[in-house]
């Protein structure tokens, strides 16, 4: 399972958007190495996040699938880290 | 004088164009507004809950029984915080509820005001998503877009969280003009034909599993509560009949498919039956329909139907993975998934197969025989005669969660869908109460039952006000065994018999039950309870029933927890240690 990967996600610009995601990651112990956070054009946030992801060892398609239901979530892929 | 229309009026009067007739709650300060406005909208009818957290489960029982959106009310700060167990069983088993709470107003938020707490924080977790109103304009678009947010995709709770001083501003012409259109759109977009985000059924995946199951000699059906909230059972009867398909049901899936019918093979799982879990371990092919392969069904889950190919049909794409990664998956409301599939089944017997189910046909060994005979009542024999007498009135059953949950579960008799209502994922021991209100004020031709244990039923139990005061007849049987009877049998079973924290003493139901008003009734012998029960069903108000049983008796078959399903006791000769 790949530990460390990097998600990128389009997000509402919107107050607690952001707390949504973190919300996502947090439950499943997964740490973050870094993270960027512009404001696109538009109503849109883009955000990168470099993560750690050894605890409970989700893996990127799960958590790309769950950021993906959320509400506030407008688009959500992973790179893994080589 | 001409009133001037508030924030609260306009929210009341979006409830009623978004088909809302029912709401449960509880009023308190940062909620008066909406209280006010609801005074004289008589249009809307109130249930004065005695506890947030038992509104939340009413709204839930409304839904569950009806097909329909749950509505509940809560002040701020702590009537938001007890909201959270109800929201939580909500979203565990999928349920579509709207809550609505009372919100300190905007000039103080985050300053620790009087009853605040940020509930919008607090119910990330367990809700699909929480709004929070910061301006009239708000109203109208966040509450169509939670009602359609809790019933879009797999159902769940939303939460809107609504400033006082948002409720008590006048609303300005302009918005008001809007308020007729804005009530249009909502029949619009209700109609599922216009609605633009229904899925196209992956017609590949389909003929793939039309293939499998043409191949398929020792194919099973497990069928879940997306099949009942999809309203597809009857079409599932059809197909199963067509093809000679055996069919299991999960704890949720119980009213989707008849007991009695020859195709059931009952339960799966942890207390499942052993024709339904040697089922699912030697079957070749197992299609889940609207069930969300959950720990508590499939056992460990490396050896889960080690030698069949896994279909699931489900509305949710974040369900492969979770437990397990089906060999085929179809996403989509089981509405429009599978009549697509149904046309594609071909008429087929399987009678190899069925010799082999049928030699899985040992019966659960309970310390008490199920039949009434003379002498102490067992616990599973008492629900097997109460089971009866739900199914006779045509009834609907809530439970609560631990041993009577489990019986009821294995000795549920034919009843239709939305009929067996119980907190399956959370597992949450005081939802039946509550639930069964909220189930009987949604459907009041018809008589609904409670069967809880004596530690889940005092956990709701000041709700048997609110029972008394909307006059339901409600049956509420309680199956007191003294004790926490499920945690006893795990310390039983696992714990070498090392019983901590589980006696419970008192308090007399029949003399609590006749202090709200509500006729009582005990029995402890076996050879009393038909007659009791005769009277129980001809009282015409609510009911209370106590059934006395023996600590010791324990669930049977039980698959013990990190073991395969295949592993299954029969009775109590458990290992030790798991």
């Amino acid at each position: 399972m790949m530990s460390k990967y990097t998600l990128f996600v389009g997000l509402k610009n919107e107050a607690g958007a952001l707390e949504r995601v973190l919300g996502v990651l947090r439950r499943r112990a997964i740490n973050i190495d870094s993270l960027t956070l512009t404001k696109e054009s538009g109503e849109m946030y883009r955000v990168i996040m470099s993560v750690t992801d050894e605890v409970v060892q989700a893996g990127p398609d799960r958590i790309v699938k769950e950021l993906s239901s959320l509400f506030m979530v407008m688009s959500a892929e992973h790179l893994e880290d080589s | 004088m001409v009133r001037v229309l508030t924030g609260a009026d306009l929210l009341c009067d979006l409830l009623v164009a978004h088909g809302v007739e029912v709401l449960f709650g509880h009023p308190g300060g940062a909620i008066l507004p909406f209280y006010d406005a609801l005074y004289r909208k008589r249009d809307l009818r109130h249930i004065l809950m005695r506890h947030e957290q038992a509104a939340a489960h009413a709204a839930d029982g409304y839904s569950r029984a009806t097909g329909r959106v749950g509505v509940c009310v809560a002040t701020s700060g702590p009537g938001a915080t007890n909201l959270v167990t109800g929201l939580a069983t909500a979203m565990m088993d999928g349920v579509p509820l709207v809550a609505i709470t009372g919100q300190v107003p905007l000039s103080v938020l985050g300053t620790d005001a009087f009853q605040e707490t940020d509930i919008v924080g607090v119910t990330m977790p367990v809700t699909k998503h929480g709004f929070q109103i910061n301006q009239m304009s708000d109203i109208p678009e966040m509450l169509s877009a939670a009602f359609s947010l809790a019933v879009e995709g797999r159902p769940g709770p939303v939460l809107i969280d609504f400033p006082k001083d948002i409720q008590t501003s006048p609303v300005t012409p302009e918005l008001v003009a809007h308020i007729p259109v804005i009530s249009l759109k909502i029949e619009e977009s209700s109609d599922p034909k216009t609605n633009p985000t229904e899925l196209e059924v992956d017609g590949n995946c389909v003929q793939e599993v039309l293939e499998l199951l043409d191949k398929s000699e020792r194919p099973l059906l497990m069928i879940g509560r997306g099949a009942v909230e999809a309203g597809v059972t009857g079409l599932i009867r059809d197909i199963a009949e067509r093809a000679d398909l055996p069919v299991t049901t999960t704890l949720l899936g119980l009213d989707g498919f008849q007991a009695s019918h020859s195709l059931c093979l009952g339960l799966p799982g942890m207390h499942g039956t052993e024709r339904a879990n040697m089922g699912i371990q030697n079957a070749d092919l197992v299609i889940g329909l609207g069930c969300r392969f959950d720990d508590r069904v499939i056992g460990k889950v490396d050896e889960f139907a080690p030698r069949a190919q896994v279909v699931a049909f489900d509305i949710n794409p974040g369900m492969p993975g979770r437990t397990i990664e089906p060999d085929v998956f179809i996403l989509g409301d089981l509405k429009d998934t599978f009549p697509v599939f149904a046309e594609g089944v071909s008429k087929k017997i399987h009678p190899q197969w069925w010799d082999e189910l049928k030699e899985w046909s040992r019966e659960a060994e309970p310390n008490v025989d199920c039949f009434l005979n003379p002498g102490p009542l067992g616990g599973r024999q008492a629900v097997r005669y109460v089971t009866q007498r739900v199914s006779h009135s045509g009834g609907i059953v809530c439970t609560d969660v631990g041993q009577h949950q489990m019986w009821v579960a294995q000795e549920l008799p034919d009843v239709t869908p939305r009929s067996h209502l119980t907190s399956g994922g959370l597992g949450t021991m005081g939802y039946s109460l509550p639930a069964a209100i909220g189930a009987a004020v949604g459907n009041p031709s018809r008589t609904v039952w409670v069967v809880a244990g004596d530690g889940g039923f005092q956990m709701n139990i000041q709700e048997l006000a609110t029972v008394v005061q909307e006059n339901l007849g409600l049956r509420i049987v309680v199956i007191n065994n003294q004790c926490l009877g499920m945690v006893r049998q795990w310390q039983e079973s696992f714990y070498e018999r090392r019983y901590s924290a589980v006696a419970l003493s008192g308090p007399d139901l029949v003399t609590i039950a006749s202090a709200y008003g509500i006729a009582g009734y005990v029995v402890d012998c076996a050879e009393n309870l038909e007659e009791v029960l005769d009277s129980v069903s001809n009282e015409k108000g609510p009911v209370l029933l106590e059934l006395r049983v023996s600590e010791e008796e324990n669930v049977y078959p039980i698959v013990p927890s990190g073991t395969a399903l295949h592993g299954l006791v029969m009775g109590p000769s458990l290992p030790t240690e798991v």
